[in-house]
């Protein structure tokens, strides 16, 4: 008994025992600075890796990873080393969608991409209506607007581009095709007829919306889930319910309830564990900064992966460009 | 730092230089002053012509008085997608200094791209390493794209044929 308050006595009333001093002063010293070590490596990774979404904002957001930033990393360009990263894996592909991951690029490629998608892969579209007879309560240019969104099933690859300041088509960059449209299903209202020629021409999705090949096309980075503390019994149902389904499993291990993350892709990142008091601080939300999952959407012009081939050449092809530039100047 | 869309007076000349060249053949006039030349010291240069059909592509501009690793590149009918691709891959590069791309007004389509070296490299250097790089990352991606896409219509037809 007296021991043991001598032992109380001298931890200073914490009511803990002190741990046996068994190791030396440089040893603990080499072990807290070791274990401030990997702290940091992993803040660093973190800081690199990953997009973290906090309760209030979202940090480590832009690209860092630039020669020079990091003490201790070689970040120069090595096409070996972003071959041997880079890699992508189809998920899901049909007539018109298709989903695949791109993972070890950066943002800005992948966001050429994207744009490329939606803007810069040629098509074609009603381009003139000419019309003849409109009896119908649709105006002409309602029409010939309408008329110009029909996605139409030709391969663009097959045209060529209208040269500038040339007005009649040839067959080379123009289809035309002709409506005739009667409406008869009432017979005690207007009947109405349109009877336009439309010409077809080719162009890309920065000149009008219409001429873009996809129905959407998008990026989301992987989400990154990682629990913090062990969340047993009832947290862990409540943690399954505040993520999408089929993210976080609840498995009986040794009678408890235990929380695990099972699939964190399938999460939409709703953020509705940030309004759980409790487990809001046994969470981090994040994001790896490399691993996008694209979805491409056709409109029926081109096969989804088509589409995402044509745009990579696109973009192979401004760098082409600007290097015949370059070769050019630098010739005289 | 200047730039000037229009250069046409001597005064001009002589406080900067541009380069620029036409994109679209037939060939240029044969007027000397379109030549632009390298021997000459940074002062001087020449301009560009660009008449009614012809449209520059690339134009770049330095300041009088510094050499060629500081240079902006005026690159026409470009936005963000080319942009900020090269500029990742610029900033790649440990000789780059500073590399940055703007848009200068979003009703004109193009972008000033800034480069800026360590040292004396010129700064057309990264730049072509830059658009080579980019063109080298295209090519794998594609290459990779296309062997996963073959892979899975194979595992996907196989998938089909072992059901009949």
């Amino acid at each position: 008994m007296e021991q043991r308050l001598a032992i109380f006595n001298a931890s200073g009333g914490g009511g803990l025992p002190q741990r046996p001093r068994t190791t030396t002063r440089t040893h603990a010293r080499l072990k807290v600075s070791w274990r401030f070590k990997m702290a940091a490596a992993q803040a660093v990774e973190e800081m690199r890796g990953r997009v973290v979404l906090g309760e209030f904002g979202v940090r480590n957001v832009h690209t860092t990873d630039f020669p020079g930033n990091y003490a201790g990393y070689d970040d120069a360009w090595d096409q070996d080393r972003f071959e041997k990263n880079f890699r992508v894996d189809v998920v899901h592909m049909d007539e018109n969608s298709l989903e695949f991951d791109m993972v070890g690029i950066d943002a800005a490629i992948a966001n050429a991409f994207r744009r490329i998608l939606l803007a810069e892969v040629p098509t074609m579209a009603v381009e003139k209506v000419l019309v003849y007879n409109n009896t119908s309560i649709v105006q002409d240019e309602i029409l010939a607007h309408r008329l110009g969104l029909i996605p139409i099933h030709a391969d663009p690859r097959l045209f060529e581009y209208r040269n500038q300041g040339d007005e009649e088509g040839t067959e080379i960059d123009t289809l035309q095709f002709r409506l005739q449209v009667r409406c008869t299903r009432n017979p005690q209202a207007a009947k109405d007829s349109s009877d336009p020629n439309e010409l077809y021409v080719n162009h890309k999705g920065k000149d009008h919306a219409k001429f873009s090949p996809v129905a959407t096309a998008s990026y989301r980075l992987l989400p990154d889930i990682t629990l913090l503390e062990p969340v047993e019994g009832e947290a862990a149902e409540e943690l399954s319910q505040c993520f999408s389904p089929g993210v976080i499993e609840v498995q009986e291990v040794q009678g408890k309830k235990v929380a695990r993350v099972a699939n964190p892709r399938l999460d939409t990142f709703s953020r509705e564990i940030f309004r759980n008091e409790k487990l809001k601080k046994v969470v981090r939300l994040a994001r790896v900064r490399d691993h996008y999952i694209f979805s491409v959407e056709s409109t029926g012009v081109l096969p989804p992966d088509v589409l995402v081939s044509e745009a990579i050449k696109v973009l192979m092809g401004k760098c082409r460009r600007f290097l015949d530039e370059l070769d050019a100047v630098q010739m005289d | 730092m200047i730039i000037s869309t229009n250069p046409a007076t001597a005064e001009d000349l002589e406080r900067f230089a541009i380069w620029g060249r036409a994109s679209v053949p037939p060939a240029p006039p044969e007027d000397p002053g379109n030549r632009p030349s390298d021997g000459r010291g940074p002062g001087a240069g020449e301009t560009s012509m660009t008449e009614g059909e012809r449209k520059t592509a690339l134009e770049m501009v330095q300041a009088a008085g510094t050499d060629r690793h500081c240079v902006t590149f005026v690159l026409h009918e470009e936005d963000h997608t080319l942009g900020n691709s090269l500029r990742y891959m610029i900033m790649k590069n440990p000789e780059v200094e500073f590399c940055g791309y703007t848009t200068t007004h979003p009703s004109e389509s193009k972008i000033n791209l800034r480069i800026q070296t360590r040292g004396a490299l010129p700064a057309v250097e990264p730049f072509q390493r830059g658009l080579n790089e980019l063109m080298n990352v295209c090519q794998h991606v594609l290459d990779k794209f296309e062997a996963s896409i073959k892979d899975y219509k194979d595992q996907k037809a196989s998938r089909n044929g072992s059901t009949f």
